[in-house]
């Protein structure tokens, strides 16, 4: 079996109809939140993207190596989402319009890279399944037992449900700083997080 | 704060602890993610093999493809027309399925009495490293589309694909060809649910955005036209669809059903509304049994939500908080109220980390009426089989499959 060209219809050929789109502000009133624009100054090029990118992973590596960690509990793939989120960054520094909202768009660079990372690994998980995620040796990735049982209990909630509980409940963040890291209503945030400690309430038998 | 909210406190707080106060050097030259894969002159794209089926012809009117050879292309079954193979059950004869091998993913064509392999189609070479998650059948079992992943992390985007069938063929190199697809919307997004119209005219997928500010859209593509309409979907779909595939379906009269907030939506493309709620009806479902704290099961999370192609009847099956119970539940989309309770599991829910994917149960294919569907972990291990009614009828399952389309 071969792939075979079709006669060379390219993107041109893709009309798009009328509707919102994702590069423009949505019609239905979401806006999109902490993404990055053009600096009106033009940006700080390559030598203040270096100084300027070092300088916030010095401050903030470890606590975001953390919120990796405590959604994915896989130290390499933590330190690994958070190498990438700084690496994207550099890479838009010098359009960042505010370089102050750096730091909240690595958090959501973070916890959107942890999706990936948890898609990923839901996907080879189904085909190789009696084997762990590739992790280091020296770098182990938490074993079942050593998890204790709310771990265990978030870990098999929806995504959407413990990424929440993550941010309110590890960063404290207010749910409408939760909305924004998530792209997602303030009112979304409350209702999930609403519905994961239901959910974590019937597993545990906890008070929610 | 109550006692759970302390507890959760604590954990996480536990938990990162074990994380000590020095971070690795930052590395800003590269990429880092394992397996990520540059963007070149070879355009090389991860591809996501997701399940779903439910085929209608799809004619394919877009984008330039990427041409390559496959590479350990093999046929176990002799040489003879799909066409020959003769439907059973009233199911579709042959399925296509992706399996992981060897450190890459195979595509095979099955046989559905036998599960035989009819043939079987090597990841590409510039598609070799990708993750396939995503594949939709159309129902006359002669298109397919394949969904892949660009990147492991945050920056990946999406590729779509159409793999289309000739049951007339005999030889495997005419039987199957791979098309890529360039469709709008998908950059930097990641596919997690699709399904193909029964007329095989048009797909709806559900991708989110990879990159902040994130957010859930949903798609549908005329593949006829090559036109296309997306709408925000990220505060008025369920979690269900963000994450899994099986979640999104046609009706034959053109509507998309998906898991909406609040119940059972059904979008009409071809609305000129300005959001999927304004361009969406709804169908409140009712009924369903309650769980042990008295609340209704639809609270829990849902793994699958379908409408048959005639529009008759939802299917909803709902994760019961963490315990590893689920029900299949069929509503009458006129009424929505419960019509029965197809299956009630124990099935086994773990976390990634703990080496193996929660294995609750997913619908693969639905018949026109949906009095037949075909499920994979009705039963414990890896099986799949016909539930009809009450009874479950087992079908030869392969092992090492995950994903499978009819």
């Amino acid at each position: 079996m071969v792939f075979v060209g079709n006669d060379g219809i390219g993107d041109a050929t893709l009309a798009r109809e009328s509707g919102p789109s994702l590069r423009q502000p949505a019609a239905d009133g979401i806006a999109a939140q902490g993404g990055l624009a053009r600096a009106a100054d033009g940006g700080a090029g390559d030598g203040g993207a270096d100084d300027g990118v070092q300088a916030l992973y010095e401050q903030t590596a470890v606590t975001l190596i953390r919120l990796a960690y405590v959604i994915l509990s896989d130290r390499q793939c933590a330190e690994d989402v958070v190498q990438d989120a700084f690496l994207a960054l550099y890479r838009r520094w010098s359009k960042l319009a505010d370089p102050s909202r750096a730091e909240f768009y690595l958090r959501a660079s973070v916890v959107n890279g942890c999706r990936s990372v948890l898609r990923s690994q839901r996907v080879r998980s189904r085909y190789v399944l009696h084997e762990r995620p590739a992790a280091s040796a020296d770098i182990p990735v938490l074993d079942a037992d050593e998890r204790g049982e709310v771990d265990r209990a978030v870990d098999r909630l929806p995504q959407r449900q413990r990424e929440v509980l993550v941010l309110r409940y590890y960063m404290d963040l207010a749910d409408e700083e939760i909305a924004q890291v998530m792209g997602v209503r303030p009112g979304t945030v409350r209702a999930t997080v609403h519905r994961a400690l239901d959910a974590l309430g019937r597993e545990l038998g906890s008070e929610s | 704060m109550n006692q759970l909210e302390s507890k959760l406190r604590e954990a996480f707080r536990e938990k990162a602890d074990r994380i000590p106060p020095d971070a690795p050097p930052l590395r800003l030259s590269g990429s880092v993610a394992r397996g990520r894969v540059r963007r070149g002159p070879a355009s090389r794209r991860k591809w996501l093999a997701a399940v779903a089926a439910s085929a209608a012809v799809v004619v394919v009117a877009v984008a330039a493809v990427t041409v390559s050879e496959v590479v350990g292309s093999k046929t176990t079954v002799p040489a003879r027309a799909l066409g020959e193979l003769s439907a059973d059950h009233g199911l579709p004869p042959y399925y296509v399925s992706f399996a992981y091998r060897y450190g890459h993913w195979v595509a095979q064509l099955r046989v559905t009495r036998t599960k035989a392999v009819i043939d079987t189609i090597d990841a590409p070479r510039p598609y070799y490293d990708f993750d396939y998650f995503g594949l939709a059948g159309a129902p006359d079992d002669q298109v397919f589309v394949i969904a892949a992943q660009t990147a492991k992390y945050f920056s990946g985007s999406s590729q779509l694909f159409i793999l289309h069938i000739d049951p007339g063929a005999r030889s495997p190199s005419a039987r199957m060809r791979l098309t890529a697809l360039h469709l709008p919307y998908l950059r930097n997004m990641t596919v997690s649910s699709m399904a193909l119209s029964p007329d095989g005219h048009s797909l709806a997928v559900i991708a989110w955005l990879t990159a902040p500010p994130g957010g859930t859209r949903l798609i549908v593509y005329n593949l006829e036209t090559a036109a296309s309409r997306s709408w925000n979907a990220t505060d008025e779909i369920g979690e269900g669809p963000q994450s899994e595939a099986g979640t999104l379906s046609w009706t034959s009269n053109g509507l998309v059903g998906y898991e909406a907030i609040g119940g059972f939506g059904l979008l009409n493309p071809a609305a000129k509304g300005t959001s999927l709620k304004a361009d969406s009806s709804f169908i409140r479902l009712r009924g369903a049994p309650l769980d042990a704290s008295g609340q209704s099961v639809l609270n829990g999370t849902w793994r699958v939500a379908l409408i048959s192609p005639d529009g008759r009847w939802v299917f909803i099956s709902v994760q019961l908080g963490g315990s590893g119970d689920e029900d299949l539940l069929k509503f009458a989309a006129r009424t929505g109220r419960l019509a029965a309770i197809v299956n009630s599991l124990q099935v086994r829910i773990t976390g990634p980390q703990d080496g193996r994917e929660a294995t609750w149960e997913q619908v693969l294919w639905i018949n026109n009426s949906g009095s037949k569907l075909i499920v994979t972990y009705a039963r414990p291990g890896q099986t799949a089989g016909i539930v009809s009614g009450r009874s479950y009828t087992p079908i030869p399952w392969p092992a090492d499959t995950v994903y499978a389309a009819w």
